[in-house]
């Protein structure tokens, strides 16, 4: 289907959520099938009429805990799309590009997706799910052999190596956690409720240092679910559809920490200028930025690698309150991952559909017409992005 | 000789270093260095190998506050190191008697446990 650009073809109609929370619980297709439920009343539909589902599956799972089969625990009819996602960070992203692609190709009209995920469990706290050695080097074993655990380490090494190009200061990825937790305090939903002080910042333990503990992202247990319709269908919910405007995957041969020490680029801008391309839209267009921060500096360098700030000029950015309540640029309004909760991809897509349309509450930004999401994964080697917006066509 | 006989440019590389040998690939074709991230995009037969000088710079250091495994008691760095010839490392970085910083020039070694480290050029 040809696509005049800046009018959309899908929408996302409902959003829902299972409860989240720091503690072990509620098996992962247990909480999906709670927010594919909360995500179709939501729209404003009826279980019969979802014709697609799309599983975005946490790589932190085992294949068995979440599998096709899940469509039985859910009264649907016969559907034209069943398929599980999994691409690390981005899988959520990937889900509804996946759910357009197949509405345009006509196979179906309402396609569910959801994010379903259990870091916390009885034996293992959030720290542990995520304390697997990570590939740098794609060599079998060679990260183990110097104790580089942890997805924290390879992000650690790319924030330090970021910090010494630019000669940044020791407290810059504070700013950014600062101006995160200001936005949390406004969102019922984010777990961090108190605030955040450079103080409080400065005397929170290092984990890898230049990473500290309130540079990293709060996992949570739970899920997230939206469904995706043609952009032309009728709408029944409480709230006006939210547009998908624009959308793109950039998978770059280097992730941000070999880029930063080659000195190449990542994937990120080709996802960035796949999704404005298909708008009609600049980064200066873009009134809010939902970004995948998983650690501080990944946010900082995602403003720099998708076009918001100049090389070298997040952090001044930041510092300066320009991302925070009431600044030019909101970014993460719910409190993102750092300060809202963590459940991947599925945290900043889930936002910046509640920014869009309009129904964010006192956190609501003031300008909503057009909101850029990203997802990220492997040390920011993997991105999908999005552009959503209350309007079917823009302007 | 079996397909199964043949070793990937990987395990060429891992063998090398488990005899202590820091060692570097090249495109046989064009001569130029191989990222050692990239040597599974090669057959056996496309890569040389040629001795590395050793040297290289500091292009990342971080150090461990949390312990993740008893192998490891924390503090301890990880580093990335930029070899002149062009690949990059992760690593570790030993004696800290001096000051260190990114993008200080380092050289090779091994360890007694045969891991590849590397030390400030200036001490060595």
């Amino acid at each position: 289907m040809a696509r005049k650009s800046g009018t959309a073809t899908s929408a996302i109609a409902g959003w829902g959520t299972s409860a989240l929370s720091r503690a072990p619980g509620a098996s992962i297709p247990q909480l999906a099938r709670d927010a594919v439920l909360a995500a179709i009343a939501d729209a404003g539909l009826e279980c019969s009429d979802i014709d697609g589902l799309v599983l975005g599956q946490s790589d932190n799972l085992a294949e068995q805990e979440l599998t096709i089969a899940f469509r039985h625990s859910l009264n649907l009819n016969t559907l034209g799309l069943l398929v599980i996602d999994q691409a690390k960070g981005t899988t959520m992203l990937q889900a509804i590009q996946h759910a357009t692609m197949a509405i345009n190709a006509g196979m179906v009209k309402n396609v569910v997706c959801v994010f379903s995920d259990t870091p916390i469990r009885q034996s293992t706290g959030a720290g542990e799910a995520f304390a697997r050695p990570i590939n740098i080097m794609n060599l079998p074993g060679w990260e183990r052999g110097y104790g580089s655990f942890g997805a924290v380490a390879g992000y650690a090494l790319a924030a330090a190596a970021f910090k010494a190009k630019y000669d940044l200061d020791d407290d810059c990825f504070g700013h950014y956690a600062i101006a995160c937790r200001k936005w949390a305090l406004l969102a019922p939903s984010a777990f961090m409720k108190k605030e955040l002080t450079m103080e409080a910042y400065l005397a929170s333990k290092y984990i890898v240092d230049p990473l500290r503990l309130f540079d990293c992202a709060l996992p949570v247990n739970g899920a997230v679910a939206f469904v995706v319709t043609a952009a032309d269908q009728s709408s029944n919910a409480d709230h006006p559809p939210v547009y998908l405007q624009g959308f793109g995957q950039g998978h770059g041969r280097r992730s941000a920490l070999s880029a930063l020490v080659l000195e190449e680029t990542s994937g990120a801008q080709y996802a960035t200028d796949v999704a404005l391309g298909m708008s009609g839209l600049a980064q200066s267009d873009i009134d809010i930025c939902q970004l995948y921060d998983a650690f501080s500096f990944s946010g900082l360098m995602a403003l720099e690698e998708f076009g918001f700030c100049k090389p070298g000029e997040a952090a001044g950015f930041v510092k300066a309150g320009q991302t925070s309540p009431g600044g030019q640029l909101p970014v993460n309004t719910g409190g993102g991952q750092l300060s809202g909760f963590y459940l991947q991809g599925a945290t900043p897509l889930l936002e910046a559909v509640i920014q869009a349309s309009g129904t964010a509450g006192k956190r609501q930004a003031e300008r909503h017409d057009s909101v850029f999401v990203s997802n990220s994964g492997g040390c920011l080697e993997y991105h999908a992005t999005a552009i959503l917006s209350p309007h079917r066509v823009l302007q | 000789m079996s397909a199964a006989d043949i070793k990937t440019t990987k395990a060429q590389f891992a063998d090398l270093i488990a005899e202590g040998e820091l060692w570097l690939p090249y495109e046989k074709q064009t001569g130029a260095v191989v990222q050692l991230t990239d040597l599974e995009i090669y057959a056996p037969d496309e890569l040389d190998w040629k001795h590395a000088s050793g040297f290289g710079k500091l292009a990342s250091y971080v150090v461990f506050h949390r312990e993740y495994h008893p192998d490891f008691t924390p503090p301890y760095n990880v580093s990335i190191i930029r070899l002149d010839e062009g690949p990059f490392l992760l690593s570790t970085l030993v004696d800290l008697s001096g000051p260190h910083k990114i993008g200080m020039a380092v050289t090779a070694q091994f360890d007694a446990s045969g891991r590849l480290v590397f030390s400030p050029a200036t001490n060595t």
